[in-house]
């Protein structure tokens, strides 16, 4: 047996077919995220989407081609994106708002638990802010 | 007059550590064999490539799970044995496999299915290479089950004497 047999076949994968199979494998993952989080089976999704389990299952493994028309379909039955663009992307996170979080450095000083004064962390700094600092 | 079969590794990677068999009266293993007649076959380049890559990516960075295979739900008590798994990207080119757990797949043989053929079965090339790897799962199921091969999926290897045999 050649040495790193599956490796060195590999290598000579061309790079769109790469990005082939991380996309549709990346996609995969993300349904199946969705699933779990919604508690649905394959079996579930296949009723809501009025298809038979066995033709979900096909779209779901690692080794169909979904079009972006399925994706759409499955997107609208989920509720959720499956395929963002970094733009949609950006204009999605660019919404949320910014989540101030107290952080409280805890030690012990003789038995006792102690909590210094707490700073306030801001997610969209890149350091912490000592609550003096707040206006 | 039966023929024997022996399970060697082919590479531990990252996720998976991936097996395949070798018949005692080839000169290659069946995954060896597989990759020597496809890999450089125009006619199925992309596909072929597809299957290779797809292979290392689970290998190296996503592990064998189950959602990438396409399987069928069973509603059994007990686990049911393991199943024979078809790696087909576009019903044409088809790498017949044995997924053991996340981070251990054996991969035997395949072939190109001829368009006039419905199902593998039909299919003059590929059913020899189907009805193989059948056998070839029933009896490492076998064997799993009598413990002459075990499965250690911590270190992501098959534990089994070199004197083991596969009888087909």
């Amino acid at each position: 047996m050649k040495k790193n047999l599956i490796s060195n076949t590999a290598k000579k994968v061309k790079p769109e077919i790469k990005q082939h199979v991380t996309k549709n494998l990346d996609i995969i993952d993300q349904i199946y995220d969705i699933l779990e989080r919604k508690a649905w089976t394959q079996k579930d999704l296949a009723k809501k989407m009025g298809k038979n389990e066995s033709e979900i299952s096909k779209w779901l493994s690692g080794l169909h081609n979904l079009t972006i028309k399925t994706i759409a379909k499955l997107e609208v039955v989920l509720g959720e994106d499956i395929i963002l663009t970094p733009i949609e992307a950006q204009k999605q996170y660019q919404k949320t708002p910014d989540v101030v979080v107290k952080v409280a450095k805890v030690h012990e000083k003789n038995g006792n638990i102690q909590y210094s004064e707490p700073s306030i962390y801001n997610s969209k700094a890149t350091s912490f802010i000592h609550s003096s600092q707040i206006a | 007059m039966n023929t024997f079969a022996k399970i060697i590794e082919i590479q531990q990677l990252n996720k998976v550590t991936y097996y395949t068999v070798k018949l005692e009266n080839k000169l290659y293993s069946e995954f060896e064999d597989f990759i020597n007649r496809h890999e450089n076959d125009p006619e199925v380049e992309d596909e072929f490539q597809y299957i290779i890559d797809l292979i290392e990516q689970l290998g190296e960075v996503r592990g064998a799970k189950k959602i990438y295979f396409r399987h069928e739900q069973r509603a059994e008590a007990l686990p049911p044995p393991s199943k024979l798994i078809e790696i087909d990207y576009t019903n044409n080119l088809r790498l017949y496999c044995m997924r053991i757990c996340d981070s251990i797949v054996i991969l035997f043989n395949g072939g190109v299915k001829s368009k006039e053929a419905k199902t593998a079965q039909e299919c003059s090339i590929v059913k020899p290479y189907f009805d193989q790897a059948n056998k070839l799962v029933k009896k490492i199921d076998e064997l799993i089950r009598e413990r002459e091969i075990e499965v250690d999926d911590v270190n992501q290897v098959l534990i089994f004497d070199n004197n083991t045999e596969i009888e087909l």
